[in-house]
């Protein structure tokens, strides 16, 4: 079996971060900052560890400014419910991820503007003067991808966070596809808010991931930002209301803890390779595939069509086959892992022009080869019939 | 050089719904690729269907509050209107004998 599903979860995980997880549970295995004894305190160390690293990785001076949450998707739930406010005013790219659009549809609900910023290219690339353009007296925050789980496009991050900078408004990035294998700098990019997946590119386990939230969000004379919860924190337990210390006040009840063992050594393990590394393997991987998708018959590529604009993610049809039919064959008759349909993201295949039926989508992660691109290459050539 | 004229905010009423024939309309901007891929493909079949089809541009940094009412997410995005209602929507590029029976099914169904 070839799993080429990288952009829902990195299946293959580096051994470490299996042996983090189950070292946990067998030799510690107690619940971190629930007690002062020994054990208890070296949990507490694992998160305020893979703290640290994730602060390396994504050059923040303050561990305790990342938080950890379920998945991107809460990060995102807490970034978006915890700043906006009734009144305020939101642009987004036509190319986010239901975790940003399903959150503003209900916000729309309780009296926050939503505007997705119309007008971009088909190839999935948003234009930041196309971003500019939406911005109003109420505009409070800018929710951008940093690279789309669709097309596989990278926004131009630094340019848009310079935008939000000039106008003082809020920058969200949501890194899910790009946390641990492109730079991520939140200085160099203005980023207030970055939102990760830590089982995806961060190879970590499933049910990490966490956010950055910068000093422009959160402390005195700034605009503020909510808790989504609230609750036990093992800290400053004689208080009845959510203590307001960093991360504490974004990380109620007992945290996912053999997870975030995982995660710490795998972001080690992306440290010690070299996010340049990995980038670099990546791309082979996505030229290698879009030279094959591109050269097959009756093969429609979406995206930018370059390895360099791109994360290893490329989507394609089939001309006159269904993305569903395209995948189950691909699965059944070469045994390739890919994904089909509209990959949470509807927003994104109407800008692309792919919706209601979708794509299928093809990505590979640090542990693929360039045989694994070659099979699904000729799978694809096979079923259709080049 | 394009032979096809630009309509805008201002004059999308008057020129697009309530035309006397099928209209076309090309949503586009200047430093967007995929549009300059797709614009031959408009001229030709513009000559094509001329006198039963008119076709239009609109550039959606020019008229932003055109692309928001029409949801226009990516361009190029070609959109037919029909006595003042969509007929018909395409997102991307799409080869000229593809558009061409678009067009006419439009044109037909008048």
């Amino acid at each position: 079996m070839i799993y080429l599903n990288n952009a829902a979860t990195t299946k293959i995980k580096p051994k470490e971060v299996l042996q983090a997880v189950n070292g946990f549970m067998k030799e510690l295995n107690v619940s971190p900052g629930r007690g002062a004894d020994e054990e208890s305190v070296a949990a507490d160390r694992i998160l305020t560890e893979a703290r640290e690293l994730l602060a390396e990785l994504f050059n923040v001076s303050d561990p305790s400014k990342i938080i950890f949450t379920l998945n991107c998707s809460d990060a995102l739930n807490t970034a978006i419910k915890g700043v906006l406010r009734p009144g305020d005013h939101i642009i987004i790219s036509p190319f986010e991820h239901n975790s940003v659009v399903r959150p503003l549809r209900y916000l729309e609900k309780l009296g926050i503007e939503v505007s997705v910023a119309v007008g971009c290219s088909v190839e999935g690339v948003l234009e930041p003067q196309v971003v500019e353009r939406h911005i109003k007296s109420n505009t409070k925050l800018i929710a951008v991808l940093h690279a789309s789980n669709v097309t596989g496009a990278v926004q131009p991050v630094k340019e848009i966070g310079e935008i939000a900078r000039k106008k003082d408004l809020l920058f969200l990035v949501d890194a899910a596809q790009t946390a641990g294998s492109h730079e991520i700098d939140v200085k160099d990019m203005n980023i207030d808010l970055l939102a990760f997946a830590g089982h995806k590119g961060l190879m970590g386990p499933m049910g990490t991931g966490g956010i950055y939230v910068g000093s422009r969000v959160q402390g005195p004379g700034c605009r503020g930002i909510e808790p989504l919860r609230h609750g036990g924190t093992g800290s400053q337990s004689e208080l009845e209301v959510q203590p307001d210390i960093m991360p504490d006040k974004f990380e109620t009840g007992t945290p996912n803890t053999p997870g975030i063992a995982g995660l710490k050594e795998a972001v080690e393990f992306i440290l010690k390779t070299g996010v340049d590394k990995i980038k670099d393997h990546g791309e082979k991987l996505t030229e290698k595939l879009l030279k094959g998708l591109t050269a097959a018959k009756n093969v429609k590529v979406y995206g930018p069509g370059d390895p360099s604009k791109q994360v290893p993610v490329v989507s394609f049809n089939i001309e006159g086959m269904e993305p569903t039919t395209v995948g189950k064959r691909m699965e059944d008759e070469f045994g390739i892992i890919v994904r089909t349909g509209l990959h949470c993201s509807p927003l994104c295949h109407k800008a692309v022009g792919t919706f209601p039926k979708g794509t299928v989508r093809i990505s590979a992660g640090y542990f693929n080869t360039g045989k694994d691109i070659d099979a699904a290459v000729k799978a694809v050539r096979k079923i259709a019939g080049g | 050089m394009s032979n096809i004229s630009e309509v805008n905010a201002a004059n999308f009423e008057g020129e697009v719904l309530k035309a006397n024939i099928p209209v076309l309309v090309d949503f586009w901007a200047p430093w967007c690729g995929p549009c300059r891929m797709v614009a031959p493909v408009v001229e030709a079949v513009a000559a094509e269907t001329a006198g039963k089809l008119k076709v239009v541009k609109l550039n959606t940094d020019e008229s932003p509050q055109v692309a928001a009412q029409y949801q226009i997410m990516g361009i190029p995005t070609l959109m037919f209107f029909s006595a003042g209602k969509l007929a018909d929507r395409i997102t991307g590029y799409l080869p000229k004998d593809q558009l061409l029976a678009k067009a006419n099914a439009v044109i037909g169904k008048k």
